[in-house]
């Protein structure tokens, strides 16, 4: 907070996004709105324009017309079509990429739980430990969509 | 991004699904990819990579083709 309760907002943002960050380790969650508000003592409406800023940053996806988050990439709120087991707790993700990146970013081994996105739908479990890979053989992951068109429907991607 | 059984499961879903140029990649091009993008996101200086990052980083994958360009 700056002069006269005139928010710097650079300063204020990074607090948001440290305060999810530091949600998430804690309880495996992305957490609400409301929850980041508690914790930076802050009120509800500062921190929607601050989520907005960061989803306008793509720093993360808010959920389509709400103030909530969807995925503070890879952590999304559930439910979702993949799940990873990792540092003893579950935790959804968006997508494949997304999947990998939760043990990615908690710098641990885990297993990915997905479906295979044809009509089969067979369950899908990968094991990342390491640098080692543990997977039925021949499972690849798709992009769909050109790098440069990702965040043109980022939900869909 | 999706997972597949097996290449011939992932080039049904592209014509099926109309997406042609959809790629493919392995496992483990997958996990280095994911390790490289988000290994930072939960760090206090953690910030996005500039497009120039983005695509050298996609580079040292092998992913360096018009798919993997973000301009």
């Amino acid at each position: 907070m700056g002069r006269a309760g005139v928010i710097d907002t650079a300063a204020f943002d990074r607090d948001v996004r440290l305060t999810i960050a530091e949600c998430i380790r804690d309880r495996s969650a992305v957490p609400s709105l409301a929850e980041v508000a508690a914790r930076v003592a802050r009120p509800e409406g500062e921190v929607a324009d601050a989520f907005g800023r960061l989803a306008a940053a793509r720093v993360m996806i808010l959920r389509p017309g709400t103030t909530e988050i969807l995925s503070f990439n890879p952590f999304a709120s559930g439910p979702t079509a993949f799940q990873v087991r990792a540092a003893g707790r579950k935790w959804p993700a968006l997508c494949a990429w997304d999947a990998f990146g939760v043990a990615a970013a908690l710098r641990t081994d885990g297993v990915v739980l997905g479906h295979c996105a044809d009509v089969c739908g067979v369950p899908l479990e990968i094991r990342l430990a390491g640098d080692a890979i543990g997977a039925l053989d021949g499972v690849v992951m798709q992009f769909a969509l050109p790098a440069r068109e990702w965040w043109k429907d980022i939900v869909f991607t | 991004m999706l997972l597949f059984r097996s290449e011939e499961h992932a080039g049904h879903w592209r014509e099926a699904r109309g997406f042609p140029d959809a790629r493919t990649l392995s496992l483990e091009t997958g996990w280095e990819l994911a390790k490289a993008w988000y290994a930072r996101k939960l760090d206090p200086d953690w910030r996005r990579h500039t497009v120039e990052e983005a695509e050298a980083l996609f580079a040292e994958l092998g992913l360096a083709d018009d798919f993997w360009r973000l301009r």
